[in-house]
């Protein structure tokens, strides 16, 4: 029993209480969104059950607008994903690659957005997309969405295209290729990385969003998953089942794509530093 | 004859806040069809600067560039029919090696088979035949030189430009390379211009150089000229090796004929020579290290003490100290008994002595001879 032995076993524990501070509550949606509605106030409340079923999820299924709220999600973050990648692609690239005048300006100026909370531009930004005709519509979703994960975005970009030297491009220009060309088959293949993060980043922002996506859209069947969630909350009942097993079908998605991209994550995070 | 590429009155300036760098100042250079022309100077000179903007990867702020009867100098660089050879290798990581050289056919969209066909055949003759299928990170620096050279080559450009390819290469390697791209420029027909700041490299390799200082071609011509006709004190320096030792010297009276004096011996001048030399006060004198001989104390022109003996096998270098102060590097064959503290005379041919302008620095005197008849430098 030594020093080093103590100081293993309290980071452990240490580990172990912050893990269960996080796991536990998505344990516990997990297990209330599989046990049936009659059983959910009766005690005793356990923490393992076995008698479990997917009622919930069928009846999220059948009896809510769940599915059209799932299209209208994977539309906008569909959308704001594309936009997103390509934008930031080129943008970086211009910033890693041209001098000009306002340079730093326009680069800092993007992060101003990040100075606000999203509730507090969803205002503006509703009356700015009805004058554009744009409200409760795909578009103007998506571009409020962008407006949020751009910024971020375009700097990992430039970030990443720092990496590849130009000489590389220069190469390509004296074999013949155009400054585009040269562009997508040099200079991408090595910020691949870059773009998986922000693509990443891009969809867990939309996918999660409520503030843009409850002031923007209007109408019931344009609402996206976190806004169709939130009217599970009614005023004479809360369906917990529904809240329940709604929230663990709508973290799926986000929760595969960190898990199985994550690497690439990492290396974005680390170099936007 | 038209000149393969010509430079003409090219300058380029760069705008900073601080003010303006002026990078290439006036280059003016005809390079003819198939030379191996040499740009080389000092880190800082504008050789590179003026290579790229051959390459059109740099826009000239004044003056042409010209291939042929071309006038190249808002041609993009895509358009222009050359190929280039970076310091840094820039292979593309993503790609194997046979569509790292393959590229320009791709890009010009040949066929498959011959694009197949033309690497094989560049390949082979770089002797990287069998290392296609591997990726540029699973091959040492010098192959992937020879890779690059071949994604350079394959395309048979007109115009091939070398940016000192050598110098991230160790020592052996590098005159391996260096042979490699002479056999090369026999093989192929095109017009190389190459950048070095290695003057080894330029003087072994090249048809003719242009040294470059500070913006400026000093001098343009063969080697053999560069070595023995400098133009300047600068040109001079910069090639050699060792170093040319530079002492002053200055026109004075000894018994009652004029004579250069310097290391404290005095060399007899001509009348005419004396005439003209003696206002301009102290000279720069210079003379190569291989190009006196050291004798028993007593004879030869100067007197001097061995400093130093530094032994390099086929010869040794030594440091020999003056009587007047001055110190003159030797590079000779010396007899063992001959140690630091030696006293020792060193020869030296008149032909071997340079005299340099003190302010001008351009060259005065190439080999001095006390009779009538005496070289002039050529001017660039």
């Amino acid at each position: 029993m030594n020093l080093a032995f103590v100081q293993r076993w309290i980071r452990f524990l240490a580990i172990a209480v912050g893990m269960t501070f996080v796991a536990f509550p998505l344990y516990w949606m997990l297990l209330t969104a599989l046990t049936p509605r009659e059983q959910l106030f009766r005690p005793p409340f356990q923490l393992l059950r076995f008698d479990l079923s997917l009622e919930n999820i069928i009846e999220l299924l059948s009896a809510t607008e769940f599915l059209v709220y799932l299209m209208n999600s994977m539309i906008v973050a569909a959308g704001a994903v594309v936009l997103n990648v390509i934008a930031a692609t080129f943008a970086g690239y211009a910033l890693s690659r041209y001098e000009f005048r306002l340079k730093h300006t326009v680069a800092q100026g993007t992060l101003l957005s990040y100075m606000f909370p999203p509730i507090l531009l969803a205002i503006p930004l509703y009356i700015l997309l009805s004058d554009l005709g744009l409200r409760n519509s795909y578009i103007g979703l998506i571009l409020a969405h962008a407006s949020i994960s751009l910024p971020l975005n375009i700097w990992i970009m430039w970030q990443y295209f720092q990496i590849v030297p130009v000489s590389l491009e220069e190469a390509a220009w004296v074999s013949g290729a155009s400054k585009l060309r040269g562009l997508l088959q040099v200079c991408l293949p090595s910020a691949l990385p870059g773009m998986m993060s922000v693509a990443i980043f891009a969809f867990a922002l939309s996918w999660n969003d409520f503030a843009f996506a409850f002031i923007l859209q209007t109408d019931t069947s344009m609402y996206t998953l976190p806004v169709g969630l939130a009217t599970f909350v009614e005023r004479t009942a809360i369906h917990w089942g529904m809240i329940m097993s709604s929230s663990a079908l709508i973290s799926i998605p986000t929760f595969a794509m960190v898990f199985l991209l994550q690497r690439y994550l990492i290396s974005g995070l680390g170099i936007a530093r | 004859m038209t000149a393969a590429v010509r430079l003409e009155n090219v300058h380029k300036v760069y705008r900073q806040p601080g003010g303006e760098i002026v990078a290439v100042d006036g280059v003016n250079v005809a390079i003819g069809e198939r030379e191996l022309f040499t740009f080389v100077g000092p880190s800082g000179c504008g050789k590179t600067t003026t290579l790229r903007m051959l390459a059109g990867l740099e826009q000239p702020t004044s003056g042409r560039i010209l291939f042929g009867d071309e006038d190249v100098t808002h041609v993009p660089t895509q358009k222009r029919n050359i190929a280039m050879v970076f310091q840094d290798i820039a292979l593309f990581p993503y790609m194997t090696v046979r569509q790292n050289i393959g590229y320009p056919l791709q890009v010009a969209r040949r066929p498959g088979k011959e694009i197949a066909e033309r690497v094989e055949k560049t390949s082979e003759l770089l002797g990287i035949h069998d290392k296609l299928n591997m990726k540029p990170a699973q091959l040492s620096g010098g192959q992937q030189q020879r890779v690059a050279i071949g994604r350079a080559i394959i395309k048979e450009p007109r115009v091939l430009l070398l940016d000192e390819p050598l110098s991230a290469l160790d020592a052996r390697l590098r005159s391996e390379m260096r042979s490699e791209i002479l056999r090369l420029h026999k093989r192929i027909a095109a017009t190389i211009v190459y950048v070095t700041h290695d003057q080894v490299e330029a003087m072994t390799m090249s048809t003719r150089l242009a040294v470059m200082d500070r913006g400026r071609t000093v001098q343009v011509a063969p080697p053999r000229e560069i070595f023995s006709a400098p133009a300047n004190r600068v040109v001079a320096t910069f090639v050699g090796t060792p170093t040319m030792n530079i002492v002053p010297a200055k026109v004075a009276e000894h018994g009652d004929r004029p004579t250069l004096a310097f290391l404290g011996a005095h060399l007899p001048l001509s009348e005419a020579d004396a005439r003209e030399l003696a206002p301009l006060g102290t000279l720069d004198l210079g003379v190569r290290p291989t190009a006196v001989t050291v004798v028993a104390a007593g004879e030869g022109q100067v007197r001097g003490r061995i400093l130093l003996r530094e032994p390099l096998g086929h010869a040794d270098e030594c440091l020999i100290e003056t009587p007047d102060g001055g110190q003159i590097k030797v590079l000779a064959s010396l007899s063992d008994d001959l140690v630091e503290g030696s006293e020792v005379g060193i020869a030296i041919e008149p032909e071997a002595i340079y005299l340099f302008h003190p302010e001008t620095q351009a060259t005065l005197r190439c080999g001095l001879a006390h009779l009538p008849d005496r070289r002039q430098v050529k001017s660039a």
